[in-house]
């Protein structure tokens, strides 16, 4: 493991592709096209003017535009966990995408128990949201992040056991063999249960439609994220999008054969591509429900993701148990 | 749907109410006056055996020539069809200096927001009402009520 | 956590102008106060130094979603006083006018309810939907939103050419987005999980609190100002009155969407039947009505618009009392919110079709 190229590599594995360059881009990517589906469903034309090809460098646009807004800290508000709180976000959302490989060949940072250190990061989101919530000095903000509290921590139980299924299928903790197991069938086939779980439970995470109650603008403004302005605010948006694509791929992988595909195309394409496919279910919705009440989303948690996702151990369990 | 109809209901009014004045100029409207004090029983009356069950305004008017305020409240009913197109009107002619007459909230809850505002645009006091504050006019308001005649727009 | 106060205030994303104060306990409301006022411009005070006519613009104003349906009652108080006869074209005219702007006030509520909601294509679609209703206004009209069209006596001007056809075609259009509508907003489940069974209204609560409009038909009570005393041409025309009996704020949304049918159905109803004649009957351009009161009222989108005019034969009017429907939906603030989730107060406070400016006049 010496010599110079292997650190070069790594470098340039961090910092281009599959990491941050190659992560950030999709990020701008992923925005835009999230405005032009909505746009299109809801018989509009979405962003148009910035960039020569319908609007494409509208996210650079406005990423420009917050770096130059001023990042107003509210007197009252701790001023260190106010602006520590987008960082932290950045930082939970940024290690989880190391440990996702895009291909065998590209990947940050292997292990073979990347799924439990994935969902143990996953579970620390509900913290940075209350600290943001905290520091703000806000009675909305608190409300919000009490709201967003609530939500990530009841719907990152569901989260996690889905995920159960498809470890006790392919016999690992590893995202690797998990892909590698599915060259006979999808998960998706044998672990549909799973799948839906997993899918509802990651658009609660990310706290997308219809599970956007923390930033309900009609009755708490924004939320949490209701004082935080410029480039702050900036950061967390990219972090959620970033969190975005991490389960986005994650469930590519776990459910969708992940970079298995026919040769000509290269593996990390296709999960690129399976990932763009499960980007645009998981962007749907939006144009589509409105949002549910809290009570709503907290008893389709606890009374129906949370058994479901139990039932479906149960079958894996005996599934397994037939084929050995 | 006429105006026999209408004067049949005025009959019964006077002949239950025999000091009030009754008319009947438009169809579909009966317009009735009488003095503050049997005002509460005149309401009972309406409410209880012609059935109007809610208030639909209540008009403060200035007449400083005459030195009054005529304030008017429009009955109608939702409850029995025969009857929804009738508005009863009834007026009682107030002091200018002291009007305060008994408020209808009891007898009709619908008026509780009507009676607030006539309360602070003409300067009416509704007595009984429980909370005469300020509800369109800013809370630090103090000149005199906008509807009266002397509280005159610049510039017209 | 003990009792907050929240001023839902004047500047907030879910409040018109209009300020509620709302006690709540955790997740359940305690109380919610409304504070109306914020808009106050003492129209009733300016109404008394202009003249009958000029007052026109000035009463359109407050309800800009559905000017017509505020001034119509007005033009028909000062009919009555001066007593003007109407000729037959002005009067189907007028009921075509007032029947758009109830369809075009009602896209707007439910485009502003998708708001509340979090439901953003519920917002895009109506008011896409809308412009070709406004499009026809302004062919009509001139104007896209206030048009200071009816005048005692009838109305401005006549119907340009072609506009039966443009009409025809624009009903149409609009009646084939109603299907969708019904299927992607209010059949959505969880539409009907956010307003069914939320701020019920009994019949004898909306009774006793003297609500109005769609808000009172939601609750089983179909009194409706067309039917219960005919104006212009509304006696000659087959319509229905929209009503649900459970009082909940679904109960509301449907009779609203029921309205834009029915409305519809009265378009299509003047446009075939509608007679040649005199568009205004003439009158002097000073009127000097008679001495006298009138009370005359009209349904307008939101409710039973009524005005109280007392006049002392002037040419200005002495008294105008303003009867508005927003002003009476008040007391079911208070009532309907209370012990209802923090989360429901925009929907309950948006199916009552509060309009702030037309309730502070």
């Amino acid at each position: 493991m010496l010599g110079l190229t292997e650190p070069l590599s790594n470098l340039l594995q961090i910092l281009v592709f599959p990491g941050l360059g190659f992560a950030l881009t999709f990020v701008l990517f992923m925005v835009w096209y999230e405005r032009k589906l909505l746009a299109k469903v809801q018989v509009r034309v979405g962003p148009l003017y910035a960039g020569r090809f319908e609007g494409i460098l509208q996210p650079i646009a406005d990423f420009v535009k917050l770096l130059f807004k001023e990042i107003i800290v509210p007197k009252q508000a701790d001023r260190f966990l106010f602006m520590l709180a987008p960082t932290f976000m950045m930082a939970l959302s940024v290690s989880i995408l190391a440990l996702i490989p895009l291909s065998p060949s590209n990947v940050i940072a292997d292990s073979n128990v990347a799924i439990l250190v994935i969902i143990a990061v996953l579970s620390l989101s509900p913290l940075a949201i209350v600290v943001a919530a905290w520091a703000s000095n806000n009675k909305y903000s608190l409300i919000g992040g009490l709201r967003a509290l609530h939500q990530t921590t009841s719907y990152a139980i569901p989260l996690s056991l889905s995920v159960l299924g498809v470890v006790l299928m392919s016999g690992s903790f590893s995202l690797m063999s998990i892909v590698e197991s599915q060259r006979n069938a999808w998960f998706i086939m044998l672990q549909p249960l799973g799948a839906i779980v997993f899918f509802l439970a990651a658009l609660a995470e990310l706290e997308r439609v219809p599970f956007d109650i923390p930033e309900a603008e009609t009755e708490v403004v924004m939320g949490w994220e209701t004082e935080y302005s410029g480039i702050n605010y900036g950061i967390i948006m990219t972090a959620a999008y970033v969190k975005f694509y991490a389960l986005a791929v994650l469930f590519t992988e776990l459910f969708l054969g992940g970079w298995l595909g026919p040769e000509p195309v290269p593996p990390a394409l296709w999960t690129i591509i399976k990932t763009f496919f499960v980007i645009t279910l998981m962007m749907i919705p939006r144009g589509v429900y409105p949002r549910l009440r809290i009570d709503q989303m907290l008893r389709l948690g606890w009374t129906r993701l949370l058994p479901l996702s139990l039932v479906n151990i149960i079958i894996s369990l005996v599934a397994v148990s037939f084929m050995a | 749907m006429t105006i026999a109809e209408d004067q049949e209901i005025a009959k019964r009014i006077t002949q239950q109410f025999p000091d009030i004045k009754v008319e009947c100029p438009l169809p579909n409207r009966i317009d009735l006056e009488c003095p503050p004090s049997i005002m509460p029983t005149l309401a009972a009356y309406l409410r209880d055996v012609e059935e109007l069950d809610h208030v639909t305004s209540v008009t403060g008017i200035d007449y400083p020539d005459t030195n009054s305020i005529r304030v008017t409240y429009h009955l109608s009913a939702y409850a029995k069809p025969a009857i929804r197109r009738l508005v009863v009107s009834i007026s009682v002619n107030l002091p200018r200096e002291q009007p305060t007459m008994p408020s209808l909230l009891s007898v009709w809850p619908s008026a509780e927001f009507h009676e607030r505002e006539t309360n602070e645009m003409v300067g009416v006091i509704f007595e009984d009402h429980p909370n005469l504050n300020r509800l369109l006019l800013p809370e630090d308001w103090n000149d005199p009520p906008p509807l009266r005649k002397d509280f005159k727009l610049r510039g017209r | 956590m003990s009792e907050l106060v929240l001023n839902v205030g004047p500047q907030h994303p879910g409040s018109g102008h209009f300020r509620l104060i709302i006690h709540v306990d955790g997740d359940t409301i305690t109380k919610a106060i409304p504070d109306p006022g914020y808009v106050h411009r003492g129209i009733e005070k300016q109404a008394e130094y202009r003249e009958y006519l000029q007052n026109i613009p000035l009463l359109e104003r407050p309800v800009i979603s559905d000017s017509n349906g505020s001034v119509y009652a007005y033009v028909l108080a000062v009919e009555r006083l001066a007593g003007l006869k109407v000729p037959e074209r002005a009067q189907y005219i007028r009921v075509l006018m007032a029947e758009l702007n109830r369809m075009m006030s009602h896209l707007y509520w439910l485009a502003i309810y998708g708001i509340f909601l979090g439901h953003s294509t519920m917002f895009m679609w109506p008011f896409g939907d809308r412009e070709v209703l406004i499009d026809l206004a302004q062919r009509a009209m001139g104007q896209r939103l206030t048009y200071s069209f009816f005048v005692p006596g009838g109305v401005r001007s006549d119907l340009p050419d072609g506009f039966k056809d443009e009409a025809l075609r624009a009903m149409e259009f609009l009646g084939g987005r109603l299907p969708e509508y019904d299927s992607i907003f209010v059949s959505n489940p969880l539409f009907l999980d956010r307003t069914r069974k939320v701020g019920i209204l009994s019949r004898e609560d909306a009774i006793r609190l003297g609500v109005v409009g769609p808000t009172l038909r939601g609750s089983g009570v179909d009194a409706d100002a067309r039917k219960d005393e005919p104006y212009d041409a509304y006696d000659r025309i087959e319509f229905d009155v929209a009503t649900f009996q459970d009082g909940d704020c679904y109960s509301r949304a449907r009779v609203r969407i029921e309205e834009i049918k029915q409305s519809m159905r009265i378009v299509k109803q003047v446009l075939e039947s509608i007679p040649s004649g005199p568009f205004r009957a003439k009158s002097p351009s000073v009127l000097n009505p008679q001495r006298g009161n009138v009370y005359a009222r009209a349904e307008a989108a939101r409710g039973t618009y009524a005005y109280f005019l007392t006049s002392l034969g002037r040419r200005m009017p002495y008294r105008l009392k303003i009867s508005s429907p927003s002003f009476r939906n008040l007391p079911a603030f208070e009532f309907l919110m209370k012990g209802s989730h923090l989360a429901d107060m925009p929907t309950i406070y948006w199916s009552l079709d509060y309009w702030p400016l037309e309730a502070d006049r």
